[in-house]
């Protein structure tokens, strides 16, 4: 079944289309869900409402993009709606010092490739890794994530560059990437995979 | 902290690993997500089940009263007991005791008359099916009984234990009143007594003309029925009706600021063009009579409302709803619209705004004037509803357009109904009512945060047909 032809049938509502639409793209959608939720539980209820609203608004993508683009930015957007409704959230995510905040080296977890990077995400505090979802992962500008997440774009910029100092802390502690030995702009990134 | 990696590269390494990761969801969440976006196929079963629920329980009572009729018309104590005029029952229990008739009884002349000489106490008509075969077995005549009756009353009543009826308490003017039990256990093995038709009567007068003498000529009582009904009473009813709405806008100054003409600003009606539709009702339900005045009762009901909106199609265009998150303050939902409230001759169409639902009404009845054949009555419920399939269209603040937004309607409302009916008894416990009724949906459609509200009116005429229960 083409894309075409599975679109056409969401417009039409018709189920074996939805369902089509469903399989072929819920994996993915679930690790980016994943990434911003507390844990899988919490992913599959943002996956549930993302999808919902996916099918919902359907007749609102005109075919300019991909559509999984535009589908992932409705996830997207239902997941940061879904953590907003949380005041921890909106709280954490305004906090621009959040210099006391240790990383357990044995908290880790000793996992391989690229799940260990989005575990290390994960392991964020929720506003920082917020930010770094949306911009490192997802591609919203600084203005764009300052919209979304009601706060100033200064605040995002901030909250971007200690959450990806942190992150590199972490993926340092774990031997994930090695820290540099020589002059900061004659380096590249070094990565080792376990 | 110093940043030791080149910005791109690590979030290059970031999005490269992020996204490798495929998850597979449970199976729970199409379920849900397939039940979000198909209401219709779960709710048409849950609407489905109760209709056949209601069929089944309209069958089943009716087969169970149907049974308790004729079982009642064989119990002694309960229905047609035959009892001389002058009779002064001696027990009241119709109890017939084959124990103590002993085998030294079998040829015993039993007497079936009262302890008083004048009080004949028959059971006219009344033979077992097996007594008939009794009869037609053993050539002898009488009456038995075997199942204790312990709802007889008084003064309606078989004369009880056979035994203790003495020879001299026979009544020299009945024929009945001397039989002989050559078989016991056939006479008394009896679950069940009937009522003789006549053909039985006659079957029974070709075995022994005696009998029927007996019981043609017998001072017996008519045969009007005793009280055997109880204060239960089931009604199965179907409502067809036009459906209507009564729309209002809440809070004029704020949500209709911005309607497109001012000229109809706090005025709905005026901008949209409605029309009644054809619905129906179609429940079941239990009433209790308190006395002979006031019922009250407890049902489940089936509703289709509809009506009719004349719109415009249009191109689909994005308009916005606007509910109210608070004071001064509002969210706006964006929806797609292909339906305006104006437009060109050519482009005027005719769509359906309706609903299914399931109600569970509770009210009263209050008997205001008639007789045992022929009553007026008045009644009202309050009946609380859940909204199985909602296909409704719901006009936008700025009065343009006609959404489909099933998340600004109410799943659940609360509705009345008033109705004023005639009652008409057709005998046995039937009776058939036929009367007017108006439903009333107290709450609104949609969501109290909509500016709008819309409470949908039923005008109808219920025709009912009622069983009243047997005890």
């Amino acid at each position: 079944m083409t894309e075409e032809a599975i679109l056409l049938g969401c417009l039409k509502n018709q189920p074996a289309a939805q369902q089509e639409l469903y399989h072929r793209y819920s994996p993915k959608m679930l690790a980016v869900c994943y990434r911003f939720a507390k844990n899988r539980e919490d992913a599959e209820d943002m996956l549930q409402e993302g999808f919902i609203r996916v099918f919902s608004q359907m007749h609102q993508f005109r075919g300019q993009g991909a559509f999984e683009g535009w589908m992932r930015r409705i996830i997207v957007h239902t997941c940061i709606n879904i953590l907003k409704k949380n005041k921890k959230f909106s709280e954490s995510v305004d906090i621009i010092y959040a210099n006391n905040i240790q990383v357990r080296e044995d908290s880790v977890p000793s996992i391989i490739q690229a799940k260990q990077v989005v575990e290390c995400i994960r392991m964020l505090p929720i506003g920082y890794r917020t930010v770094l979802n949306l911009f490192a992962l997802e591609g919203y500008s600084h203005k764009e994530i300052a919209n979304m997440l009601d706060i100033e774009e200064s605040t995002s910029r901030s909250q971007y560059t200690r959450a990806k100092a942190m992150l590199q802390e972490i993926l340092m502690k774990k031997s994930i990437i090695l820290k540099p030995k020589r002059k900061k702009d004659e380096i590249l990134t070094a990565v080792q995979y376990r | 902290m110093d940043r030791d990696f080149y910005t791109d590269d690590f979030e290059w390494l970031l999005k490269s690993k992020a996204e490798e990761i495929k998850m597979y969801p449970s199976e729970s969440v199409w379920r849900n997500v397939f039940n979000k976006l198909h209401p219709g196929r779960r709710l048409s079963i849950i609407s489905g089940s109760a209709l056949l629920l209601l069929f089944v329980t309209s069958v089943l009572v009716l087969r169970t009263n149907n049974k308790n009729v004729s079982t009642q018309k064989a119990v002694i104590g309960e229905t047609e007991t035959f009892v001389s005029t002058n009779t002064t029952v001696k027990s009241d229990q119709a109890y017939t005791d084959i124990n103590n008739v002993t085998d030294s009884k079998k040829n015993t002349s039993l007497s079936l008359s009262a302890a008083n000489s004048n009080q004949k106490l028959f059971n006219n008509k009344l033979v077992s099916n097996k007594g008939k075969k009794a009869i037609d077995n053993f050539s002898y005549k009488g009456i038995f009984a075997k199942q204790p009756v312990s709802s007889a009353k008084p003064g309606n009543t078989l004369y009880s234990d056979l035994s203790s009826v003495s020879p001299s308490q026979a009544s020299p003017e009945s024929e009945l009143s001397q039989f002989t039990l050559s078989d016991k256990n056939a006479a008394f093995n009896e679950v069940n007594l009937i009522l003789l038709s006549g053909a039985e009567k006659k079957y029974i007068a070709n075995s022994n003309a005696s009998l029927i003498d007996a019981i043609s000529s017998g001072p017996f009582l008519n045969t009007r029925a005793a009280n055997k009904f109880s204060k239960f009473e089931w009604q199965l009813y179907f409502t067809p009706s036009l459906s209507y709405r009564a729309l209002f806008n809440d809070n004029a100054s704020y949500n209709l600021s911005f309607a497109y003409n001012s000229f109809i600003s706090g005025n709905i009606d005026k901008t949209v063009n409605h029309t009644p539709a054809l619905g129906f009702e179609l429940g079941n339900a239990v009433a209790y009579s308190v006395n002979s005045w006031l019922k009250i009762k407890a049902g489940v009901q089936f509703n289709y409302s509809r009506y009719n909106i004349k719109a415009y199609s249009s191109y689909p265009e994005l308009t916005t709803l606007r509910l109210s998150a608070g004071i001064n303050q509002s969210q706006t939902l964006t929806v797609s619209s292909s339906y305006k409230t104006y437009g060109s001759y050519s482009n005027a169409t005719t769509i359906a705004s309706q609903n299914t639902a399931i109600s569970l009404p509770v009210g009263v009845d209050l008997k205001l004037a008639g007789n045992n054949k022929l009553s007026w009555a008045i009644a009202s419920s309050l009946q609380p509803t859940v909204i199985l399939n909602n296909k409704a269209y719901i006009v936008t603040n700025d009065l343009k357009n006609y959404v489909r937004k099933p998340d600004v309607f109410r799943s659940f409302v609360v509705n009345s109904s008033f109705e004023t009916y005639l009652r008409l008894e057709k005998g046995n416990g039937v009776a058939l009512q036929l009367g007017p009724q108006l439903r009333y949906q107290i709450s609104s459609s949609y969501t109290q945060k909509y500016a709008i509200s819309e409470h949908l009116l039923e005008y109808g005429i219920k025709v009912g047909i009622i069983k009243r229960l047997s005890k």
